[in-house]
């Protein structure tokens, strides 16, 4: 009789005990500032789909000062426009929307929705604009609020968005900022000190386009050695013009001290030539590094391996572990000939500011993607 | 008896029940309020001897030897314990502060002496006096160190005020870091003599060609009159130097670079700056980078770009902002060209 009391009793505290922490966990979000508010907002993207929460200080919404306390990303390559991508961007979208709004308790006022600019120039090279309008109404019609507000942001808004998120008000007006994407990269600066009036720079070229375009030239003979050469080929042949001129037009040079890249190919190099800043989320560099980059990347791949890289760590403060992982997902996501023609790119842009007498200071930018969608949300919301 | 097992069998489970929602209230209860639970502050409990008249502080019958084993040690638990968190700043409080000390350790071998003697019942009413004696001399010690606490929390306002009162930085007047008073132990700072940097092949790839920086292996650089401060800042942008991790938010370095050479340099150096744990505090994410050294890449805390001229003393500065600071040894370290060039350690409390 006692074992079967015992057996209610381990049942009643097991429940309790396995319910509670349900119970008590309001939400796993720790807050960085005190008297702040979070925010998120949701982004569609060509890739994916993308949710950073931002946490706001009240008596500094005025401002631009926000921390990123999460950011995720689903990836459903909706621009491929298939019902397939469709249905994962909808599901990833709704999914991501219910997730702030159910797990980290935000008010729907304090969720921002948009749509990026990738999507909108794809969809209308293709004239399928259609899909991104039933993707909206979808979307309003799965979260119950036919009133969402869901923007389609262009391309300007989005690099003056993306400048504003990434780049400090201290260097705001002295920095270029420049997007290496896949399909493309886009970018541009302040000129007249005034966060209202922003130079745009675009070029049709990134990483992919570049892989893609060396591709086409290879023939039967697959190796590095010759996919190298190749490159060489498109990064001074086709691409170089476009590049020489977009730099030139820009005005870039004479009007920034900084030039700051971001996009996955900046990442990459970063977390590649930088492990012991594996936490900082802007890197520092210059041409040589970069330079010195790629020819490890043709020589001795291995080295940028995680063994190749943890092993060359010397500090013994550094986190290996997290190195390690870094490095992992930088070469899930980018293969030898990606990370050589997205470094090529890079440098060919990066040659255009070494000047002679005059030397600009170059950045990586880690966490750009959240740079953006940071900077529309900061700047909606409306003081408490 | 089957009446009786039938209840049992009722009320076992209730009582069960009863059991573990108890043992879940308890539980829920320090989950929700144990951050709002108040500790009272040991100063505040008072302890007196059973039988103790508090209205008009006499004995009504002299306690027990436990009794006043217990008052006893509480008493000296309180001195020790105020007497560990305020010491004297002056030579005549210290002096003063040490007799009574004296008296009280002298009270102290005598009473214990007394209650150590089980069969001396006839000296507890002594004791129980020098006990209260006792009291009275801590109660005088304690609020004499509260005086002291006191005076340095007035004397360290007056300075904040002082120094809120000068110019801001950058007018005609110079700041000057005025150490604070209330610390009670000056920070210890290692000089080491300045280096020097010979040239030497270095270990680390030689630079390319495009590296616009002319080349220094063949100089010879030296550093001197290392300094660091550690400052806590005040309203209105004023700095104030001090010797505790706690009060730090920002560190301020200089140094003297003398070019030995017959040529002018330009070169930057690599300041950094490794806190107690051996990682480097950085700057900021824009203004913190790595650099080759003999012993692998580090991270500098901050790249300052200078000109040497030729025999002329260079002074460089640097500083950066500090979150949380730990205590222990700080070293700031300078390295030109991948070799350290200057070290100097600061220890902080």
């Amino acid at each position: 009789m006692l074992i079967k009391h015992l057996r209610y009793l381990l049942t009643i505290t097991g429940s309790f005990f396995c319910l509670s922490p349900i119970l008590v966990a309001q939400n796993s979000l720790s807050y960085k500032l005190k008297e702040s508010a979070v925010y998120a907002g949701i982004e569609v993207g060509s890739k994916g789909v993308k949710m950073s929460l931002i946490e706001v200080k009240k008596d500094l919404q005025k401002n631009s000062s926000f921390i990123v306390l999460k950011d995720t990303a689903v990836n459903t390559d909706f621009i491929s426009f298939t019902q397939t991508s469709f249905q994962a961007t909808l599901s990833g979208f709704t999914g991501l929307y219910k997730t702030a709004l159910n797990k980290f308790n935000i008010d729907a006022g304090k969720i921002f929705t948009v749509v990026s600019s990738g999507v909108k120039v794809q969809a209308q090279k293709s004239g399928k604009m259609r899909w991104v309008n039933n993707l909206i109404d979808s979307f309003r019609s799965a979260i119950n609020d036919s009133a969402k507000e869901i923007e389609v942001v262009d391309v300007l808004q989005e690099a003056r968005l993306s400048h504003i998120g990434i780049v400090p008000e201290s260097r705001r007006f002295s920095t270029f900022l420049i997007d290496i994407g896949s399909g493309n990269t886009k970018g541009g600066y302040f000129p007249n000190d005034d966060i209202h009036e922003f130079k745009l720079f675009q070029l049709s070229w990134g990483t992919k386009s570049t892989v893609n375009a060396t591709e086409k030239r290879l023939d039967a003979d697959k190796s590095v050695e010759n996919f190298n050469r190749q490159l060489a080929a498109v990064i001074d042949g086709s691409a170089s013009d476009e590049i020489i001129y977009a730099i030139n037009y820009s005005g870039a040079y004479d009007m920034n001290d900084n030039i700051a890249f971001s996009g996955g190919i900046a990442w990459s190099v970063a977390t590649l030539t930088n492990p012991e800043l594996i936490d900082n989320p802007v890197i520092p560099v210059t041409y040589e590094d970069v330079e010195k980059f790629y020819k490890s990347l043709l020589a001795n791949n291995a080295a940028l391996s995680e063994l190749g890289i943890t092993g060359a760590i010397t500090d013994p403060t550094i986190n290996k572990e997290y190195v390690a992982a870094e490095v992992q997902r930088v070469n899930k996501v980018f293969d030898q000939w990606s990370l050589l023609a997205g470094t090529a790119l890079l440098l060919k842009i990066m040659r255009q500011f070494e000047g002679v007498y005059e030397k600009k200071q170059f950045y990586l930018v880690k966490n750009g993607q959240v740079g953006w969608i940071s900077a529309y949300v900061n700047q909606h919301i409306v003081p408490e | 008896m089957r009446n009786s097992r039938s209840n049992a069998r009722k009320i076992i489970p209730l009582i069960i029940l009863l059991i573990a929602f108890a043992t879940a209230a308890t539980w829920a209860y320090y989950q929700f309020f144990k951050e709002d639970e108040i500790v009272p502050d040991k100063d505040l409990i008072t302890l007196y001897p059973i039988g103790y008249d508090t209205t008009n502080n006499t004995t009504a019958a002299t306690p027990g030897r436990d009794s006043l084993k217990k008052e006893y040690a509480a008493s000296v638990q309180r001195m020790d314990s105020r007497y560990l968190t305020a010491k004297p700043v002056s030579e005549p409080e210290r002096k003063l502060l040490a007799v009574k000390f004296k008296e009280v350790d002298q009270l102290k071998t005598e009473i214990s002496t007394i209650l150590k003697n089980r069969d001396d019942n006839e000296g507890l009413a002594i004791a129980n006096r020098k006990i209260k004696e006792l009291q009275k001399k801590v109660d005088e010690l304690t609020g004499k160190n509260s005086e002291v606490e006191k005076e340095n929390k007035e004397i360290y306002s007056m300075l904040k005020r002082f120094s809120n009162e000068r110019p801001a930085a950058g007018t005609d007047q110079k700041i000057i870091a005025i150490p604070v008073v209330y610390e009670t132990r000056p920070a210890t700072e290692s000089w080491q003599v300045a280096h020097k940097t010979e040239s030497k092949p270095l270990s680390f790839p030689p630079a390319t060609e495009t590296n616009r920086l002319p080349a220094l292996a063949t100089d010879i650089f030296e550093t001197s009159n290392l300094q660091l401060s550690a400052l806590t800042l005040l309203d209105n942008n004023k700095e104030l130097e001090t010797y505790q991790a706690d009060h730090t938010d920002k560190f301020s370095g200089s140094f003297t670079l003398r070019n030995n050479v017959s040529r002018d340099r330009l070169g930057e150096i690599m300041v950094v700056l490794q806190g107690p744990d051996g990682s480097v505090l950085q700057k900021s994410n824009w203004e913190s980078g790595t650099f080759e050294t003999g012993d692998g890449k580090k991270i500098y805390s901050s790249k300052i770009v200078f000109n040497a001229r030729r025999g002329e003393p260079n002074q460089i500065s640097f500083s950066l902002n500090v979150n949380k600071c730990a205590t222990g040894k700080y070293s700031m370290m300078i390295y030109l060209k991948g070799k350290l060039i200057g070290k100097l350690d600061k220890k902080l409390s």
